[in-house]
């Protein structure tokens, strides 16, 4: 087996550091740690762009209390069959890892588009020209704004078999933003699905920090072993933790996996009435309680973050 | 005639039926003459068994590729029906309980109503 070089990880299209939340379990408090996160360094002063990676349930503005607008279609390729042109090789169907293709004899081919990926190997593989892109609508962007953040929002239609199209088609139009209408941005904010698959990878590209936010249970230390093997040892990004619900259980068993994967222990964000409070009412706690003991450690989180992003972006 | 019959051991005529089409754990093909007797059986494995999605449909394309016409199995999903009816197969369900020798016996004699419909939903086949 090969393996890629981790420099394909790292390339992004604009200069802005990006910070990315992540964390591997469901639920750990990835998002409520991004907005607040995000909030903060607008209330510094900064100008932020949070994009939404969680394609499949994406929270961001409702926790943002923000409206998304301008809604734009996210397309993805699903074959169509020239039938003149095709010989009947039967490579389409060989080929498709979702067996979406049926292909016998000189029977033209059936599409079962129902299961049918977009990954569009079938087109690659015709010899004869016979497959062109039909489209298909696989999802939604959308932005926003509130409390000084910038918004941009993936969302994926229900039952669509690949994330991943649309967390790249949200960075994309995040992206374009930056880099097409001149607009500024201090830092981009990034919120990814939980796992650690190919929409957690596509969210995490390019990130100068990565935020592992997890809970003191063998479930959230299980899947955080398995979030920084990624994040840390295959795409060499730098990565830190974050233990969220800090006091519900002996954290030890957060503290022993940091210690397995070399990686810092940022904050402990204990837990708060205040938070669920905040979380509720869709204001984010640094500006609904930043007194709060969780709100606190909020903000010397991001602080921290922003000097460990002033450090990874500034050439020595 | 070539019939595919979803088997649950690799032996041969005495192999049990398997529930399942398109994720049955061997494909017993049997070769009918014209006196109706057995000519030849011939034993696969079946590669679509851990399919992500489509083990019917690959299942499917497998045993036409090989030339059959008749397929036997305990149930049909859904797309499994679909791509076998869209070739013209002929598409029994049976009782899994019996070998494969007693399902073509049965078959040739005529005891079997080839399917209308699927039995059961799309990823019956996937928990068993």
């Amino acid at each position: 087996m090969t393996t890629l070089p981790s420099e394909i990880f790292h390339l992004k299209p604009i200069d802005t550091p990006i910070v990315a939340c992540t964390g591997g379990k469901g639920g750990t408090g990835k998002t409520v740690v991004a907005i607040n996160l995000a909030t903060q360094l607008a209330n510094m002063g900064k100008k932020v762009l949070i994009i939404d990676c969680d394609v499949d349930s994406p929270n961001v503005a409702i926790l943002l209390g923000a409206e998304l607008k301008d809604k734009q279609t996210v397309k993805r390729f699903l074959p169509e069959f020239i039938l003149e042109n095709c010989t009947f090789c039967g490579k389409c169907a060989e080929y498709c890892r979702a067996h979406a293709i049926l292909q016998v004899g000189d029977k033209p081919p059936i599409l079962f588009p129902e299961i049918c990926t977009g990954c569009e190997v079938c087109q690659l593989v015709c010899p004869s020209d016979a497959i062109i892109d039909k489209e298909k609508i696989a999802g939604y962007t959308y932005e926003g704004r509130n409390n000084g953040v910038d918004i941009v929002s993936g969302e994926l239609k229900l039952r669509e078999p690949e994330s991943a199209v649309a967390v790249v088609a949200a960075r994309e139009r995040a992206f374009k933003k930056i880099t097409e209408n001149g607009k500024d941005y201090d830092i981009v904010v990034v919120d990814t699905a939980p796992g650690a698959h190919c929409d957690v990878i596509r969210a995490l590209l390019g990130a100068d920090l990565v935020l592992a936010v997890t809970e003191p249970t063998p479930f959230g230390a299980h899947d955080l072993d398995l979030i920084i093997e990624l994040t840390k040892n295959v795409m060499k990004l730098d990565s830190k933790v974050v233990l969220n619900r800090s006091d519900i259980a002996d954290s030890q068993i957060i503290e022993l996996m940091c210690e397995k994967k070399s990686v810092e222990m940022l904050a402990r964000i204990p837990y708060d009435d205040e938070l669920i409070q905040s979380y509720v009412k869709g204001i984010p706690l640094v500006n609904y309680n930043p007194e709060s003991a969780s709100g606190k450690i909020l903000i010397q989180l991001t602080e921290k973050t922003q000097e460990l992003l002033l450090k990874s972006t500034t050439p020595p | 005639m070539k019939i595919g019959i979803a088997s649950s051991l690799p032996e041969g005529l005495d192999s049990p039926v398997d529930e399942r089409f398109g994720r049955c754990f061997m494909w017993t093909v049997v070769e009918v003459g014209n006196n109706k007797k057995v000519t030849n059986v011939e034993l696969y494995e079946n590669e679509a068994r851990n399919a992500r999605s489509g083990a019917g449909i690959q299942s499917t394309q497998f045993l036409a590729k090989l030339g059959c016409t008749v397929a036997i199995a305990g149930q049909f999903g859904p797309r499994a029906f679909t791509a076998l009816n869209s070739l013209g197969f002929e598409i029994i369900q049976c009782d899994p309980q019996l070998s494969v020798r007693e399902v073509v016996e049965n078959y040739l004699s005529s005891e079997y109503k080839p399917l209308e419909e699927p039995t059961v939903s799309k990823k019956a086949g996937i928990s068993k």
